[in-house]
């Protein structure tokens, strides 16, 4: 073959050998097992809560709320525009698990418009009260292991046991002071509280 | 010179790598193909769905209780105006007491509303309310310098009386002809003026 040919050949078989045409290329691997470990759970749970007490205090005209001062029957008490009644009881709490932050607020159903019973008629102003109050509830709650401002409280329980703390529970239902007649339609409105409940959760 | 070695193993090379071309997929169809296969899986993991449920727990927190709300109200007794004939600049007196009959401390305040058929002595009177004196309420007597009443088409009276929730008060109302009264206001009888009491949550 002509040397000349068999260069350009030669040549032609290198270039075409760097151009790679559609070859593998295997790159090297390699693999390893991971060992995932024990995933465990964690806990939030609340336990009964005492009985707890009432307390009320007045918006005054500067806009700040007076003394709180007791109240002993809630039933013969009658609240108006104005009012902010605080409710403060003791609850287990058990929690378990890095991280944990929950929420708190009252249960929806904590008040309702009183029903129609052998002792009461409902009536429009039950409706109306229940609407005016449940607008303005707080919760907080305050304990070993418990930080935060309400309604996001972080429960540092850690690892391991985590933690079993009793916290004080206070929720606040404040009837708003609007406009002059504003909340007239709640006079003599009745709501009740049987339902009232208090939910944590997890977010 | 080309090394016949040298050119012996470019051909050979040269036929492997066409053999191993021709037994290959192109790179570029593997890649796409790997990559269809890692969206494919990708892509179920994501939709498979199930549930995340977070922690939360419920506990009720207050025995069985109600709350009932008060209430604002007010009640007057009628008012008995003495049959007197006016004059610019005269008022006449009459009692009224008002009870608090609601929860709630109240604050006074009056309006006047106007009569169907107005008239000149209507329009021209000035009407108010004062707590009376001890001594009970005069029949009548000289206009006080200002006006201390409502008059229709001007603000509401405003007072600093306050009854107590369950309390009661002895009020004064006067009815005053104003000075600037004309004389088409003589031989007038104005009836159907009505003193609304207004009490406010204090």
């Amino acid at each position: 073959m002509n040397k000349l040919v068999k260069g350009a050949i030669a040549g032609a078989a290198g270039i075409a050998l760097l151009l790679g045409g559609a070859g593998t290329f295997a790159l090297w691997n390699s693999s390893a097992n991971v060992n995932g470990g024990t995933i465990v759970a964690g806990n939030l749970h609340l336990g009964t809560a005492t009985t707890g007490s009432w307390t009320v205090a007045h918006i005054g005209t500067n806009g700040t709320y007076g003394t709180a001062v007791t109240v002993t029957d809630l039933s013969k008490f009658k609240a108006s525009p104005g009012d902010q009644l605080t409710y403060t009881s003791e609850v287990p709490v058990t929690a378990t698990g890095d991280n944990l932050v929950a929420a708190v607020s009252l249960s929806p159903g904590s008040i309702v418009a009183t029903p129609t019973s052998a002792t009461h008629t409902k009536v429009p102003a039950d409706d109306e009260l229940a609407r005016f109050l449940t607008a303005n509830t707080t919760v907080s709650m305050t304990g070993s292991g418990i930080t935060g401002t309400a309604p996001n409280y972080v429960l540092t329980a850690g690892s391991g046991a985590g933690i079993s703390t009793t916290a004080t529970v206070t929720a606040t239902i404040t009837f708003a002071s609007g406009a002059a007649g504003a909340e007239n339609t709640a006079m003599l409105g009745s709501v009740d509280l049987s339902g009232m409940s208090l939910t944590v959760t997890q977010k | 010179m080309t090394n016949p070695t040298t050119l012996a193993t470019l051909l050979l090379a040269m036929r492997r790598t066409r053999r191993n071309s021709r037994s290959r997929f192109p790179l570029r169809a593997v890649l796409g193909t790997a990559f269809a296969i890692l969206a494919a899986v990708g892509l179920a993991v994501i939709t498979a769905g199930g549930t995340y449920a977070l922690s939360n727990s419920q506990q009720p927190i207050a025995p069985v209780a109600t709350i009932t709300a008060g209430s604002a109200a007010l009640r007057a007794t009628a008012l008995v105006v003495p049959p007197t004939p006016m004059y610019p600049g005269l008022t006449l007196f009459a009692p009224s007491t008002v009870t608090n009959t609601g929860t709630v401390a109240l604050s006074l305040s009056g309006s006047l509303s106007a009569p169907a058929a107005p008239n000149a002595l209507s329009q021209n009177l000035s009407v108010g309310f004062a707590v009376a004196p001890a001594a009970g309420c005069p029949a009548s007597g000289p206009l006080a310098t200002p006006p201390a009443g409502a008059t229709l088409g001007s603000p509401d009276l405003k007072t600093a009386i306050v009854i107590p929730a369950g309390g009661q008060v002895s009020l004064c109302v006067s009815i005053s002809l104003l000075p600037t009264a004309s004389a088409a206001a003589q031989s007038q009888t104005a009836t159907g003026l009505t003193l609304t009491v207004l009490g406010a949550q204090s």
